[in-house]
């Protein structure tokens, strides 16, 4: 049983045993940097990347009881970095749907209200936002693993995070860099040499 | 042998042992359509790099050491478990608000810790809508006031007659039902999806379980809306359905695609729109007819950390969810049996702040008939712990001078033992005029362990002839009573798959309950 009592259930995933506790801290203090680096690529806000990291930690701290069970580590840093990626991209997609909605109908609207950030929502002109936009734009998957490969992630822990054959990683990662060559040279045709 | 584009990029990307790397340098050398081929992959990842690259990078000087401190802080992981757990069990169990300065201030920091910085605006609009929300309370207190004694005046028997009532066989409530007459399977246990399906096939039927439980996370089936995972499950199904053994799924967790922005995302909670779930279970219907027999809808909807946080518990949210994933499984396949979420055994508990963490199990199911709960599920799904009260106990008179764990003597509720929930759900059914429904166990089980990790105690009690014992018992307690469906027994094989977890603790494999229940199976199969 999961559960026997309410309370029980309540301070249980406050109450690791000191073995989780440490595997834990060895996990975080392997993975943050890495994880918040690549979230603060992705988002362009350092606070943002930090709260969307410490995030990610937690659920991986709710998660210890079946993480610790897992031997194949690969599979703990793939399962890491899909969920950070994940966060992070839905985020940028969620921003980006903000953005189209507020250009809608803020002008048709009088009472719309202001964007919370309109610096960060309605990034048109910089470059940094293009590439956001481009990524937003692509297939989910596309996108993570680019994220991913980007970070740093071997064909292995790519495997693992998007639960695929080792052997599909190549093809998966060369049509994803051809879609985003693509759309990237669409966007800037001046750096097509 | 060729080299493939996949191959040429594993090459640009360092992914290829020495000797396959070598191979693939021969043939480049050789072939000038592949240096091509070779150079255009290379400037595909260039750009790709490039422009991941311009992405701002990090400025402020970092130390992970810190981000730990920061994180452990947030947690507050402080006070040690001993003394939690002696708050939990003295506490008085009458008491409808409990408030325990240190525990909820752990809760409190926790939930904390994952709220994403706010700007002053945004700080003052919530206050805003505190104070709308006290208001509001205020002139509504005397309605809810007035509504709770109808609906407890209008149901609550005397305890006495709660156990007369149920005991007598032979009354309009112990007519054959429906649902549990089609079946005659009455033995189910839950199993690990990822543990190893055949060895668990096997197990399965030594032991005479003629159903299978198993968790379906929505969300890692739909992490994504509309892009779906189904390869695993679709494996996994099929190898038991082509056994004959049914299939329940306990269909729970919803994608944050999903899900209220607003709501805690540290813990479990249901969709914004119940269209969206109530899609995605017409998928699961429709993709495993005839594999999967039966879908519970949700489960614990009355507890914190599956209704979406704190003070977000509510039984109209749940049945609104429960009449759209009806309709739209039966639309899909009218021969899915529908079973409703299993409720957690609880005791009523609200922070005086946020609201409530817990709803009692019996009150939730109450308010559940309140707000149209009736004619929406073919089978009541229900949680049965044992803890460490033995499967037959009765709650209000249980006594256990050995027990090392004193919750189910000292403070005394329904929600200790196996049969608790079982008779209180049946009453209900009853006033409401259900009588012909049954209730399915959807788990339960008792746990052992030499020395449980902390909130599993009552472990430490129950030994394995013990627990052997209390499942036969409660198995042959339900064959007894007609009302009662197939019981999935809490777990096979997690002893195996999560080793050294509580979920260890339950698993039956290479236990004595595993050979009594053989010894059961075998028996039943002379009868026939």
């Amino acid at each position: 049983m999961k559960t026997s009592q309410y309370t029980l259930s309540q301070v249980r995933p406050l109450m690791k045993s000191h073995q989780v506790e440490a595997l834990f801290e060895d996990l975080f203090l392997r993975h943050y940097e890495l994880v918040y680096h690549v979230l603060c690529r992705l988002l362009g806000d350092e606070a943002e990347a930090e709260d969307m990291s410490q995030r990610v930690f937690l659920k991986l701290y709710h998660n210890m009881d079946r993480i610790q069970a897992q031997k194949d580590e690969t599979k703990v840093t793939g399962w890491l970095y899909r969920v950070a990626v994940n966060e992070g991209y839905n985020a940028l997609r969620a921003r980006r749907r903000r953005a189209s909605w507020y250009e809608k109908f803020a002008r048709l609207w009088p009472f719309a209200p202001s964007p919370p950030d309109p610096a960060q929502v309605i990034e048109t002109q910089d470059t940094q936002a293009q590439v956001r936009g481009i990524l937003a734009d692509m297939n989910p998957r596309d996108a993570e693993l680019l994220l991913m490969r980007h970070a740093g992630l071997s064909y292995k822990e790519l495997a693992a995070a998007l639960r695929v054959a080792p052997g599909s990683v190549g093809p998966l990662l060369t049509q994803a860099r051809r879609t985003f060559a693509r759309k990237y040279r669409t966007t800037f045709p001046d750096m097509e040499e | 042998m060729g080299v493939d584009e996949a191959k040429l990029a594993a090459y640009l990307d360092g992914e290829l042992s020495e000797e396959e790397r070598e191979r693939v340098e021969e043939h480049l050398a050789g072939s000038p359509w592949l240096r091509d081929k070779l150079e255009r992959l290379r400037q595909e990842a260039d750009q790709v790099n490039q422009a991941l690259d311009s992405l701002s990078p990090v400025s402020a000087v970092f130390s992970a050491s810190q981000a730990l401190k920061r994180f452990q802080s947030q947690l507050s992981l402080a006070p040690g478990p001993n003394s939690l757990a002696d708050e939990v069990y003295s506490r008085d169990h009458s008491q409808l608000v409990w408030e325990s300065p240190s525990l909820w201030a752990e809760i409190r920091s926790g939930l904390k810790s994952v709220r994403p910085r706010r700007g002053q605006a945004m700080q003052d609009s919530i206050q805003r809508k505190r104070m709308t929300l006290v208001a509001v309370l205020i002139l509504t207190i005397p309605a809810i006031t007035v509504a709770f004694i109808l609906l407890f005046n209008s149901y609550i028997p005397p305890l006495g007659s709660v156990r007369l009532r149920v005991a007598q066989p032979g009354q309009q409530m112990l007519t054959p039902p429906a649902a549990g007459s089609i079946l005659p399977a009455q033995r189910g246990i839950q199993v690990d999806p990822l543990g190893d399906t055949q060895a668990n096939i096997e197990h399965l039927k030594a032991l005479g379980f003629g159903w299978v439980k198993f968790q379906m996370a929505w969300k890692d089936v739909e992490p994504i809306q509309g892009d779906y995972r189904w390869a695993r499950w679709d494996e996994v199904i099929g190898a038991y359905a082509e056994k004959g053994i049914y299939v329940m799924l306990s269909i729970v967790k919803a994608p944050d695609w999903a899900r209220p922005v607003d709501d805690d995302k540290n813990v479990e909670g249901l969709p914004a729109d119940p269209a969206t779930y109530a899609e995605f279970v017409a998928r699961v219907a429709n993709r495993y007819r005839g594999q999967v027999q039966a879908i519970e809808v949700w489960d614990e909807q009355n507890m914190w950390y599956k209704a979406g946080g704190v003070g977000r518990i509510d039984a109209k949210t749940y049945v609104a969810l429960l009449q759209q994933a009806y309709q739209a499984i039966k639309a899909a396949n009218e021969d899915t049996i529908v079973v409703s979420g299993a409720m957690a055994p609880a005791v009523s508990v609200t922070d005086a702040t946020n609201g409530a963490l817990a709803l009692d199990d019996i009150d939730y199911l109450q308010r559940m008939y309140a707000n149209g709960f009736k004619g929406y599920f073919d089978v009541l799904g229900a949680y049965a712990p044992g803890n460490n009260c033995p499967a037959l106990a009765d709650w209000r008179t249980f006594e256990d001078e050995s027990a090392s764990f004193r919750g189910p003597v000292e403070t005394r509720h329904h929600s200790w033992c196996f049969l608790g929930p079982l008779e209180a759900y049946r009453e209900v059914m009853l006033a409401n005029g259900d009588g012909d429904k049954v209730i399915w166990v959807t788990q339960f089980g008792w746990a052992v362990a030499d020395s449980p990790v902390p909130g599993y105690e009552y472990a430490a009690d129950n030994t394995y002839k013990e627990q052997a014992q209390w499942i036969v018992e409660a198995y042959r307690w339900a064959a007894d009573h007609a009302w009662i469906g197939p019981m999935f027994l809490w777990n096979l094989d997690y002893g195996l798959t999560a080793p050294d977890t509580p979920f260890a603790y339950f698993s039956i494999l290479d236990t004595p309950a595993y050979d009594a229940l053989m010894e059961m199976s075998r028996a039943e199969e002379k009868e026939k």
